[in-house]
Order: C-alpha cells, then sequence, then structure tokens
C-alpha cells in the first residue's frame, strides 16, 4: 500500500468491510417498495445492459436481474461483494458480476466498447459517502449509452438549513465514511452539470427508529447521538417529526429517488 | 358493600403495580445501545485480501475491464489468477472469481519483468 493518510474511501471500506454482515439484511437496503419504484421507474428491457455502482449486498442488482440481460455490480468494498456473491447463490441469480472498483476510478473504458456501453446506471443509498460526488455523477453518465437511464436512490435533507445540518452530523456519527447528503435542488443541478436531463425527481420520508442510527454504531457516537437528540427544542424535535412510539424513538428520514436520461446521441 | 370496595381497591392496586413493571421493562429496553446484531455462522470470513487468488471470472467481463490507471487493455494471466497491464507491470488480482480493480491494488502487487515493450 502506498504512504498515504487514509482518505474517504479506506474510511468507507473500513466500515463496510466492519458491518457487510449488517447490510444483508438492513430493512433499509432491501426496501421492496423502494426497489419496486426503481424497477417501475427504469422500465428495464431484456436486452439491457445495466451497471450497479456501489452494489453493496446487491439487494438492487438482484431485484433488476429478472428483467435485464445482464448486470455488472461494482463496490469498493470485496467484503460487501463476497456477502453479494453469496446472496445471488442463494437466489439463484446468474446474470449479476461482480467487480471490486471505484466509482472515481472505474476500469471500463467507453471507447473500446461501443456497443456495450450500460443501458441502465443504478446506484443506491451510496452516493452520500462519495468523496467527489460530481466526478462520481460524470464518471456513472460516462458509462451509459446516448439517451441511457441514470437511476439515484440515496438519503437527502429538505432545503431547511437546520435539517441539513442536524441529519448530515447525525449521519456522520452514524457512520463516519458518510460525506454529505445533498438537497434535491443540488441534485438537480449536479445532474444537470454531468450531462443529464433529470426526468424524474422525487423525495419520500420514512419515519424510522433511532435504532436505524444506533445500530452497529461505537458507543461513543451512540452516546454524542443522545446528545444532540436531547438537546433539541420544542420546535427542533417538530422539525424532524421526533417522537416517542412503542416506547422507542423514532424520527423522520429523508430520501431521494431520480431517474435522469443521458443527453445527446 | 365494604367487600365489594376493597376488592375493586385490591384489582386497581394490582393494575398498578402491572403497569409499572411494564413501565421499568419498557425502559430497560430503551436504555443503552441496542444490541449488536448476532452474527450470522459462516458469515465470519477470512479477509478478503487472503481469499484464494484465481476462480472463473466470465468472458463477457473480462473482455471489457481496462486498467483504471490508463485506461489500457489488460491480459489474463497464464494461470488465471491476475489481470496485467503490460505498460506498467500493474497486476489486478482475481479473488474467487471477483476481479479487484482498484489502482493500489494493481500498484501494491506490480511487477517490472511483465512490461512489454511497444513495437
Amino acid at each position: 500500500m502506498t504512504d498515504r493518510s487514509p482518505t474517504i474511501e479506506d474510511r468507507a471500506r473500513a466500515v463496510f468491510t466492519a458491518r457487510a454482515h449488517c447490510y444483508v439484511a438492513s430493512s433499509s437496503h432491501t426496501d421492496p417498495q423502494v426497489l419496486g419504484w426503481l424497477v417501475e421507474l427504469a422500465q428495464p428491457r431484456p436486452s439491457w445492459r445495466m451497471l450497479d455502482v456501489a452494489t453493496g449486498a446487491g439487494h438492487t442488482a438482484f431485484a433488476f436481474a429478472p428483467y435485464v440481460d445482464e448486470i455488472i455490480g461494482i463496490d469498493l468494498t470485496p467484503r460487501m461483494l463476497a456477502e453479494a456473491e453469496k446472496l445471488a447463490e442463494q437466489q439463484g441469480v446468474t446474470n449479476v458480476r461482480f467487480v471490486v472498483a471505484d466509482i472515481h476510478e472505474l476500469p471500463f473504458d467507453d471507447e473500446t466498447f461501443d456497443d456495450e456501453q450500460f443501458d441502465l446506471v443504478t446506484c443506491r443509498r451510496a452516493a452520500h459517502h462519495f468523496s467527489g460526488i460530481q466526478e462520481a455523477l460524470t464518471e456513472m453518465v460516462r458509462m451509459l449509452k446516448p439517451q441511457g437511464l441514470l437511476l439515484i436512490d440515496d438519503r437527502c435533507v429538505p432545503e431547511d438549513d437546520f435539517v441539513d445540518s442536524v441529519m448530515n452530523r447525525l449521519d456522520w456519527l452514524h457512520d463516519e465514511s458518510h460525506v454529505r447528503e445533498y438537497r434535491p435542488s443540488q441534485w438537480q443541478a449536479m445532474l444537470e452539470a454531468a450531462g443529464c436531463r433529470v426526468v424524474t425527481l422525487a423525495t419520500y420520508i420514512r419515519h424510522r427508529p433511532l435504532t436505524s442510527l444506533t445500530e452497529c454504531v461505537s458507543p461513543q457516537n451512540v452516546a454524542q447521538i443522545h446528545g444532540i437528540l436531547d438537546s433539541l427544542s420544542p420546535v427542533q424535535r417538530q422539525k424532524l417529526a421526533l417522537e416517542e412510539k412503542e416506547g422507542a424513538l423514532y424520527s423522520n428520514h429523508w430520501y431521494l429517488l431520480i431517474a435522469a436520461q443521458k443527453i445527446g446521441g | 358493600m365494604k367487600k365489594i370496595l376493597k376488592l375493586v381497591v385490591l384489582v386497581m392496586a394490582v393494575a398498578a403495580v402491572g403497569v409499572l413493571i411494564a413501565k421499568l421493562l419498557g425502559r430497560g429496553k430503551q436504555a443503552g445501545p441496542p444490541a449488536m446484531p448476532e452474527r450470522t455462522e459462516g458469515l465470519d470470513l477470512p479477509a478478503f485480501d487472503e481469499s484464494e487468488l484465481g476462480g472463473q471470472v466470465s468472458p463477457d467481463l473480462l473482455s471489457i475491464l481496462v486498467c483504471p490507471e490508463d485506461r489500457g487493455p489488460l491480459t489474463l494471466s497464464s494461470d488465471g489468477k491476475w489481470l496485467v497491464n503490460p505498460r506498467n507491470g500493474y497486476r489486478y488480482p482475481i479473488r474467487k472469481g471477483i476481479p479487484v480493480m482498484l489502482i493500489d491494488e494493481g500498484r501494491r502487487n506490480q511487477d517490472l519483468n511483465l512490461i512489454q515493450k511497444a513495437a
């Protein structure tokens, strides 16, 4: 390994290596409703080749596998792909191939396989970990055929300074490889800059228990998460829809779903 | 009448104790960080870095992979364990059939003897 300080990617790899088992059955990452929305939005065709960026344990790839010809799933963390391979075998999925790769340095060349660029690129619940989001989006768009479809599903924050700062802080405490959850307006601008036309941009909210922030997290960070929530004013609590339900704390988590089409061709 | 009153008080007392116990139990559940999910048997894999080199890789996949550093073509080593960049000697390992296409990994496994001079 070269001599250098750890990057966001190194941190992400460390976090997801340690937590790979948490994501195999994570209710958030296997959410059938959202996976269904993605397939519905894409309207995939049997001839399609798909690239699933930051495939993790492969949940998105497996949701699309019955509808497309071939899927390549890439992830930075070998351990996650080892879990994905096992899940593929368990589910009898045979058209998904996995490659350890960094979205910022993709091992595919758009010029060497003219007919083999991707019809669909998906990236689910990962973009908030990318150290260079604009560069990563540009790479994803580069991999698409002209008019190809880019589907993003990610955490986001509403256009509100308080919610933006507190949610980003809480999620960093949940996972120190977290970079930023962006606002819908920022997504729109970034995708346009990457050469896409945004076809659909929809936000949705999940009212989730605090355990979704504290699972697999160090006791020090859990204490800080509790500290932040305890210090909120009633108005701030209301903004997060923070409430006690059935003996547990729940709050809003914001998400967004985007379908964008590559311009040109 | 007194008996009925006593019975009512007794029932209320028992109910109150029950509610108190339920509350205490509920609080017990809420306090502190939740338990780590138990790891399923078999998930404790050896570090991927140590897992066996080689394994079957789909020819279609091999045909589109390029070196992430110079975006040039790669060749499969004769033992099927590495994807080699003949321009800089970077070797990308194939582990359990999964190509590891990270620049750091290619550089770490660089073999200068594999560099082929352009004709």
